[in-house]
């Protein structure tokens, strides 16, 4: 009876087998020709990663056909009618097909062996170990479909629940998929691993095939074989349409809560660690005197900073030394899965400022507390301002020229900008940005909020840096919703009992008698000028010719190292951050003038402006950001 | 019209699926991004167009298998044969169904989001960038149509249709390996492979042709197989019965002879017939194998002399490397000598080394050679494969460490600056940050990744001078330890890696990019007689060409003669080093290339010279993309 029901697998699924043998033949034929290729990995041996692969394959079709197509079109029922018991039908077709498979296997594994002979230096250890890992293999990828098998329709939530609870696990537990028992018997190591048995991996492979196996039998037997006839008919239109929604619809939950999920502290080795502080949490590293002090100073500026604006909380900051750097560069660190704000300094050299320390900490902070909701173009001139506000913060009554460079920022930006008089001026801070650079628009920004201070009083105007900088929503559309519901520029009116053009009237006006006092000093500040010209060859690339016209004023107390930043930007960008951006220096009169080194492609982005350093402002001054694509 | 809302109405389950999709895709975005800071600089750098254009096939594919197949599974059939509209029709009314309800699965994901890009655009940068959006949709409804034909073509095999699909797609990508330049011809998921250069898409025209023809061609074989479905054969003509069997028969033929079609042109390369051949072809020879203390050597009897040479040596070699490391030694190490690789003097893996004896240059300062794979190979062994894992991150520190070793016990002194100088141009010559160096994929995509050994080695350099020449060893056991994090990559694991160690990341590469600014300094003088270079495209019918041309032509003295020029070409950033092309530039200066190799629309390369010989590698230029016309 036994050999008859062999017969007939063998009659009704015959193309099944071919197909199997196909897909061995498929796989000695990859294997073959790795080896005429001579192996440019490291052993021939290596092609029974993909032999694997296709064995896998192999057990799904197997699994599909020996029992899927068996149990859902209900012939089964006929094979139970015979004098038969309906263990021996299922054991049948399960060591059949493992025959098959395990013939498969060796089939390919012997070849491997015999074409890399050649290079290969072969114990009977070697031996033992690659047939122990790929024959485990073979018959746990093969209890595995046979298993699944019997699940019927239910079989594909059973592979997405397989497959999101290694997802999970391998999240949770810290592992990886080349960790996990089966994958990691035809893993990496496969190829070379000659002396160890990896018993664990063994272990549990075989462990798991025994019960995908057992799960067969038990689901062939129980209750007289209808769970298994229940579970085999197909899965109606519906049912796949329902399963794949449901199957989006747990991705995008997952997607969802990982997003939301609280990121765990970046874990920074050593470094001194601010004393005395509320909620900031500050780490100097290396650690040293000087790092000590740094940290309590910035750990008391930020509590102080998260009293003023209403702050709850902050992410931590770590301020490591790159002795290196240039004084006035600062480099930020970006963390995928962690919580923090890094920023590497050079803050022990000469000419370092904390200032300027403070006024990058500053802004970080606020756009890491605020989800970067404060970045939105529309408000940005608070957090522009604020960055400098805090760090030279002081008594609200005092005249504006305490902070003369400042001041003179705002004047010269305003200068070049004209004046902003309309709340949509306000909206446009990007383009101003563009126009003057954002240390200038800094300045602009920083002129508003003294200004407010003195003409709405200094509690109207920390109410409203509250109100737009300690917004700490998370991100989505309620928060933004929320938001919506009171405009800015209605906020503005309701928490300053002005309105924004009544302001901005005010904030021209207190400016204007400065521009006189100061005017000296404004007429000696230099404007940045220079062309840029695309000379495209034939074909498709094209060389940047410049010219860059130094200002009439060359004292050095008002310009110094002039320079072309340039650079090519990413896909619908504009902009480059500063690490992004190439320099051409043009100090020297022959560099004034001449051709950029690079070669550019025709469509490419591309964005530069002229600069140079302001002593007097103590900041960059630009001719303009420009952005083209290249013709 | 009547069929069609017909045929509409029985996709209404798909339409449900469509909508919740993009519903779905909404609430996602909603729960996670302010919808009015959504630009679309934003979503496009973290899209994944690889994986959005593998759902739009799979759904398309499950779409046609729906159409056709329900007929068959729910026996409709015989209802359409009584209407009065001939199965040609009702098969074509499907398909129009089908390519409607996907064209509204494209349209959902723009109404989705081109509100919020527009509402998000800010004063700097106000474009919705129409054209793009118009090339892309262009694009997708020329794509949703190949993909919906191949799967209603494929829907008479039921579930075998998956499986011929799957046979395609892994003998597309063998035809990928194989570094067949046609080979994305064939390829239906090319188009996730997005080239934006600027704000213009650069759509495979010539391959989206190409491949609508072939899906013209699928759509008739699927007409045909189901003007037989169900019907008695005597009702069937000939041909059309023989249609689906023909075309089962014709995939298996064609699997098949393809295979054995590969294999014999792959034998037929390796042993040609001397007296047909243009080039001499030589026999192999039989292997031998040796064993000293540590190791076995493989090699080929012709060569036995120099193997034996470098086998003499090989134990104390060992003895240097291990006792750098601390190591236990391996008990047996296989050296396999028989490699011709081309690219790499050796290789190193598990337990295992093999080397090109033959390598030509520097590289054939063989001991240097098993002392540099000698280190990968502890590598391996004590950070238990870590450092391997994750190779992306840790490639520079890798090469970097065992090009110090290298150069520390196994060359003379006076052959340090052949790998220093490399290092000097990359640091003088580009802003290399320690981010692009700890990603060989982005070292790859900007610049070369070859730099990861001179790098690498100022690196370790700067690691040894700064803790002592223990500190590579317990970084390496750090990257093994039983507790390690797994998950982390780039920087996050190199400063884990580094904490656990009982170092700081940060001084190590203050200190590397010090030593790189000595480095510069020292040899400034042979940095600024450099020539530069330029590449210029020329077009030709069936080749492009990149003529190289001197920055400074006026400097005779800086001139080099073309034989120490090459030209690489790739097809996009995310190319495979293997699949890169080099060419030599001909006696006009022009690097000529096929056009086969750029179906996108757009080149790049990079210009790589050798100003001296007695440097370790070529000197490499960032990579520049031109768009053809």
């Amino acid at each position: 009876m036994t050999s008859t029901l062999i017969r007939k697998e063998l009659h009704q699924h015959w193309w099944a087998f071919l197909l199997i043998g196909l897909l061995s033949l498929l796989g000695i034929g990859w294997i073959l020709l790795f080896s005429i290729m001579q192996g440019q990995g490291g052993s021939h041996l290596i092609a029974m990663r993909l032999h694997a692969f296709l064995l896998a394959f192999s057990a799904l079709i197997l699994g599909n056909r020996l029992v899927v197509a068996e149990y859902s079109s209900r012939t089964q029922l006929f094979l139970e009618s015979l004098p038969l018991p309906r263990l021996r039908i299922v054991l049948v077709k399960f060591f059949l097909g493992l025959i098959v498979i395990l013939l498969s296997a060796a089939g390919g594994l012997s070849i491997a062996l015999v074409v890399s002979a050649r290079t290969e230096v072969y114990t009977p250890r070697f031996i033992g170990i690659l047939n122990a890992r790929y024959l485990c293999f073979a018959v746990f990828v093969y209890c595995f479909f046979f298993g699944m098998g019997f699940l019927g329709r239910y079989r594909f939530v059973g592979y997405a629940l397989i497959i999101g609870g290694i997802t999970l696990l391998t999240r949770i537990r810290d592992l990886q998929m080349s960790d996990l028992a089966p994958i990691h018997l035809v893993g990496g190591t496969f190829p070379f691993e000659r002396e160890v048995y990896p018993v664990t991996s063994l272990a549990i492979t075989g462990g798991l095939a025994l019960a995908f196996f057992l799960l067969a039998v038990a689901l062939a037997s129980v209750r007289e074989g209808s769970v298994s006839s229940l579970l085999g008919e197909r899965m109606s239109y519906r049912d796949k349409i329902t399963l794949t929604a449901l199957i989006f619809g747990i991705l995008s939950a997952a997607y969802v809560i990982d997003e939301h999920k609280t990121k765990a502290p970046y874990q920074l080795a050593g470094g001194a660690e601010a004393a005395d502080t509320r909620i900031a949490r500050v780490t100097v590293a290396p650690t040293s005197r000087e790092a000590r002090e740094l940290a309590d100073q910035i750990g008391k500026d930020l509590d102080a900073m998260a009293d003023f604006l209403g702050l709850e909380s902050m992410p931590p900051i770590f301020v490591i030394e790159r002795p290196d750097l240039d004084p006035d560069q600062f480099e930020y660190g970006w963390l995928d899965s962690a919580e923090g704000v890094i920023v590497r300094t050079a803050f022990r050299h000469p000419d370092w400022r904390y200032a300027l320390c403070l006024e990058h900490l500053v802004g970080d902070v606020i756009e890491n507390t605020s989800h970067g909701r404060a970045m939105k173009e529309d408000r940005f001139w608070v957090i522009d301002g604020f960055t400098l506000y805090w760090p030279h913060r002081g008594d609200s009554d005092a005249p504006l020229d305490r902070d003369r460079h400042l001041l003179l920022r705002a004047l010269y930006g305003t200068e070049h900008l004209g004046e902003l008089r309309k709340p949509g001026d306000l909206h446009r801070w990007f383009t101003h940005q563009e126009r003057v650079g954002h240390e200038i628009t800094a300045g602009i920004g920083w002129s508003l909020l003294r200004v407010l201070e003195q003409e709405a009083g200094a509690d109207a105007a920390r109410n409203w840096m509250r109100t737009v900088l300690a917004t700490e929503r998370s991100p989505s559309l309620i928060s933004a919703y929320r938001d919506w519901e009171t405009p800015i520029d209605t906020r503005f009116q309701k928490i300053t009992g002005m309105s924004l053009p009544e302001f901005l009237g005010r904030w021209n006006e207190a400016l204007d008698p400065w521009r006189e006092t100061l005017a000296e000093p404004l007429e000696k500040l230099p404007t940045i000028q220079g062309k840029l010209e695309f000379e495209g060859e034939e074909g498709a690339t094209t060389q940047v010719h410049y010219d860059f016209s130094p200002p009439g004023e060359t004292d050095p107390e008002y310009f110094t190292r002039p320079v072309l930043l340039y650079g090519e930007t990413a896909p619908f960008e504009v902009q480059l951050p500063e690490s992004q951006l190439k320099r051409h220096p043009l100090a020297s009169e022959e560099s004034r003038e001449g051709w950029l080194p690079e070669t550019w492609g025709s469509g490419t982005g591309f964005t530069w402006t002229f600069a140079a350093d302001s002593p007097a402002l103590r900041c960059r001054i630009i001719s303009g950001w420009r952005h083209t694509h290249i013709p | 019209m009547d069929l069609l809302r017909k045929e509409l109405r029985a996709l209404r389950p798909f339409f449900w699926l469509i909508l919740l999709l993009a519903g779905l895709d909404a609430l996602v975005t909603f729960a996670t991004e302010f919808p009015d800071q959504h630009t679309i600089a934003d979503v496009f750098d973290d899209f994944d167009a690889e994986f959005a254009y593998f759902v739009l096939f799979a759904i398309s594919f499950a779409l046609g298998q729906t159409l056709i197949g329900r007929e068959k599974n729910e026996n409709t059939l015989e209802f359409l044969d009584g209407l009065p509209v001939s199965r040609g029709r009702v098969y074509w009314t499907k398909w129009l169904a089908g390519y409607l309800v996907l064209s509204l699965y494209l349209l959902t994901g723009l109404v989705v989001h081109l509100p919020l890009h527009f509402i998000s655009a800010t004063s700097d940068n106000p474009s919705s960038y129409p054209e793009f959006w118009a090339s892309m949709l262009a694009m997708d409804l020329v794509v949703i149509a190949i993909y919906l034909s191949i799967g209603m073509a494929l829907a008479f095999w039921g579930r075998f249709g998956l499986l011929a699909v799957l046979f395609y797609l892994i003998g597309v990508w063998i035809l990928h390996e194989s570094g067949l330049p046609s080979a994305d011809f064939f390829d239906p998921l090319i188009y996730g492979r997005l080239n934006v250069i600027g704000s213009t898409l650069i759509v495979p025209w010539k391959v989206a042709a190409i491949q609508l023809g072939a899906a013209f061609v699928f759509a008739l074989l699927g007409l045909f197989a189901f003007e037989s479905l169900g019907r008695h054969p005597s009702d069937v003509s000939g041909a059309r019965r023989a249609a689906t069997p023909l075309f089962i028969t014709g995939l298996i033929a064609a699997c098949v002879v393809s295979l054995v079609t590969l294999i014999r042109t792959a034998w037929s390369e390796a042993t040609v017939d001397p007296t047909l051949a243009t080039e001499p072809v030589f026999p192999d020879w039989e292997t031998t194998r040796l064993e000293t203390g540590h190791f076995v050597f493989i090699y080929p009897n012709n060569q036995a002399e120099s193997a034996e040479a470098l086998a003499a040596e090989s134990d104390e070699i060992h003895s240097k490397v291990v006792s750098f490391f601390h190591a236990e030694p391996k008990r047996q190490i296989i050296v396999d000598l028989t490699s011709q690789s081309p690219r790499h003097a050796g290789t190193a893996y598990w337990g295992r080394v093999r080397m090109n004896l033959r390598a030509q240059g520097l590289e054939s300062r063989l001991p240097a050679v098993l002392g540099h794979e000698l280190c990968h190979v502890y590598i391996d062994q004590l950070s238990d494969n870590h450092v391997s894992d994750q190779f992306d991150a840790t490639r520079f520190f890798h090469e970097g460490l065992a090009s110090w070793v290298e150069y520390r016990f196994f060359r003379p002194p006076e052959e340090l600056p052949q790998i220093r100088r490399v290092a000097a141009v990359a640091h003088d010559r580009e802003r290399i940050r320690f981010e692009d160096l700890a990603s060989s994929a982005r070292l790859s995509e900007e610049f070369a990744p070859e730099w990861v050994y001179p790098l690498g080695e100022v690196f370790s350099a700067a690691v040894i001078e700064t803790w002592g020449e223990d500190a590579p060893e317990k970084i390496v056991r750090a990257f093994g330890r039983d507790d390690a994090p797994t998950g982390l990559n780039g920087i996050a694991l190199w400063q884990d890696t580094f904490q656990a160690a009982g170092y700081d990341l940060e001084t190590a590469i203050a200190a590397f990019f010090r030593k790189l600014d000595d480095i510069v300094a020292d040899e400034r003088e042979w940095l600024d007689k450099l020539p530069r270079f330029r590449g210029q495209l020329v077009n030709e019918a069936n080749r492009y060409g990149i003529r190289i041309r001197f920055a400074d032509d006026t400097d005779p003295a800086r001139k080099l003669p073309m034989r120490r020029l090459y030209v690489r070409f790739r097809n996009g950033p995310g190319t495979a080093e293997s699949d890169y092309q080099v060419r030599r530039p001909d006696r006009d200066g022009i690097a000529w290339i096929s056009r086969d190799y750029f179906p996108g629309g757009s080149v790049e390369f990079q210009i790589i010279h050798n100003p001296a010989a007695t440097l370790m590698m070529p000197l490499f230029d960032p990579w520049v993309s031109v768009r053809t016309r």
